[in-house]
């Protein structure tokens, strides 16, 4: 009951708060609920945009920096850990779409799996414009942003960031800079596996094997899955190149209990390609 | 050639070593057994426990996922309510020397005490020994185990994989789930989760 009361209580906050954003009248100093930077423990974070005027298309990206050793994590954290968590206001026909994930690395932990991202990682967030919704002058976007950031140790940080448009003159200054970093993490966002490709995974007692059959011999790949609790994250993957394509075999989790109908994930091959793919289990 | 041989050598072992890690810890098999010695110096075989519910919580006093649990009262409630019912409730420490969480045995009594938890008994794990069995992986994780020695239960605590203490009055608790239906003889409904927290800081 009292969680019900606490997220009545956060939505009018947020319904309060989108009025206070619509009743600023155009020009007036909106009274910012956080800054465009933030630090936490062994974590810096920054709120920024891939465009100084805003509009369909725009991508907004959380940029973290990391101290040496340190990680955050996938949206699927592997064997410990979690992802960042983001909760943003806008203003009216204006929501953010959810984060584009950048192909995370496998992080050891003392023999344990994590999948994430080290030193400096930046989460593309698209934004969605109403076509029917005329954007105010003057706007404030706010992240407020939980993360969990370990290295062998975990310490979890928060930060609650802002972004004002029109830009002020030191963001303008930036923006190029950021359009940069944004759209180099899209470029690292897992794309749609090709059509003619093959995936397939075959249960047996321990193991799912799973092949992709990409039309050429693939030297190296990792799978990321996207499920919690289908495969034993800490488990070595054994890719085997195929003549057209990988086998990758991979332990089954301890927490599985049945056979998953499709294992779906993030195929990372050589060069930095990445593609999603979905596999049938049979 | 060469190369496709280490990978078949790589498979090879792979595979012989899958058993010992992959079904150790699978619900509706008989749980690993273990012998471990609690902070007070008393061996307990697991076997020992056999007619009684079997609770295992692995812990490490400096992770914010078990700081959540043990700074807002809920693993303690749980320990107290659970015990209270003859649920046997072991909490292992599977740190090694030297690293986070790792106790000796008066600093675990020392520091459980002030906590006021109240499970059966703390063990003290530092070779990763009994940790390695169950595949354990984070602080916490949680196994529960029916009187005939079957693991029920491998997961985590809750359905709120986070840090943060505000969300526990909204958690649904999966370790009382499984042991409220296993005592009433029903089916498990959650019998497996992915367990959530810091990784163990085993022995390497």
């Amino acid at each position: 009951m009292p969680s019900i009361t606490l997220r009545a209580a956060l939505v009018c906050l947020a319904a309060a708060t989108a009025l206070a954003l619509l009743t600023v009248p155009a020009g007036a100093q909106t009274p910012g609920p956080g800054s465009r930077a933030g630090t936490g423990p062994h974590v810096r974070v920054e709120l920024i945009a891939d465009r100084a005027a805003p509009g369909p298309g725009m991508r907004l990206g959380l940029k973290f920096d990391l101290d040496p050793e340190w990680h955050i994590y996938w949206q699927n954290p592997g064997d410990s850990g979690g992802p960042p968590q983001v909760a943003w206001t806008f203003p009216p026909g204006m929501m953010a779409s959810g984060i584009e994930w950048p192909v995370p690395e496998r992080v050891d932990i003392g023999g344990l799996i994590n999948y994430g991202y080290h030193d400096r990682v930046v989460l593309p967030v698209v934004v969605a414009v109403a076509a029917d919704v005329r954007i105010p002058q003057r706007f404030t976007i706010t992240a407020s942003v939980r993360w969990m950031a370990c290295s062998n140790l975990c310490v979890p940080g928060k930060a609650e960031l802002a972004l004002t448009f029109p830009l002020g003159a030191e963001e303008s200054r930036q923006v190029a800079g950021w359009k940069s970093a944004v759209d180099a993490a899209r470029e690292r966002v897992p794309k749609p596996a090709p059509a003619p490709w093959k995936a397939s995974a075959r249960s047996a007692s321990d193991t799912f094997v799973l092949e992709v059959i990409t039309g050429s011999r693939e030297e190296q790949a990792v799978f990321f899955p996207l499920e919690l609790s289908q495969v034993n994250d800490s488990a070595e993957q054994t890719a085997t190149p195929l003549s057209g394509g990988v086998r990758v075999v991979l332990r089954k989790s301890s927490q599985l209990v049945k056979d998953p109908g499709v294992l779906r994930g993030v195929l990372a091959l050589s060069g930095g390609r990445a593609y999603m793919i979905e596999a049938p289990v049979r | 050639m060469k190369k496709t041989a280490i990978v078949a050598a790589a498979l090879a072992v792979a595979v012989a070593a899958a058993p010992t890690t992959t079904h150790a810890s699978k619900v509706g098999a008989p749980a690993p057994e273990f012998k471990g010695t609690d902070s007070k110096g008393k061996v307990h075989n697991l076997s020992d426990f056999k007619g009684k519910w079997v609770v295992l919580e692995w812990h490490n006093e400096g992770c914010p996922y078990v700081k959540k649990h043990y700074g807002g009262n809920n693993m303690q409630k749980l320990q107290k309510e659970w015990t209270a019912k003859g649920v046997v409730w072991l909490t292992v420490l599977s740190s090694a020397a030297g690293q986070q969480g790792h106790m000796e045995p008066a600093q675990a009594d020392a520091y459980f005490a002030q906590q006021k938890a109240a499970q059966t008994a703390v063990l003290l794990d530092p070779s990763g020994e009994i940790g390695r069995r169950y595949d354990a992986k984070t602080t916490p994780h949680m196994f529960v185990i029916d009187p005939d020695g079957v693991l029920i239960y491998n997961g985590a605590i809750d359905d709120k994989p986070t840090s943060d203490q505000a969300d526990l009055a909204a958690a649904s608790n999966y370790v009382s789930a499984a042991l409220t239906e296993g005592m009433a003889g029903r089916a498990i409904t959650t019998a497996t989760s992915r367990p959530y927290g810091c990784g163990i800081k085993y022995a390497r």
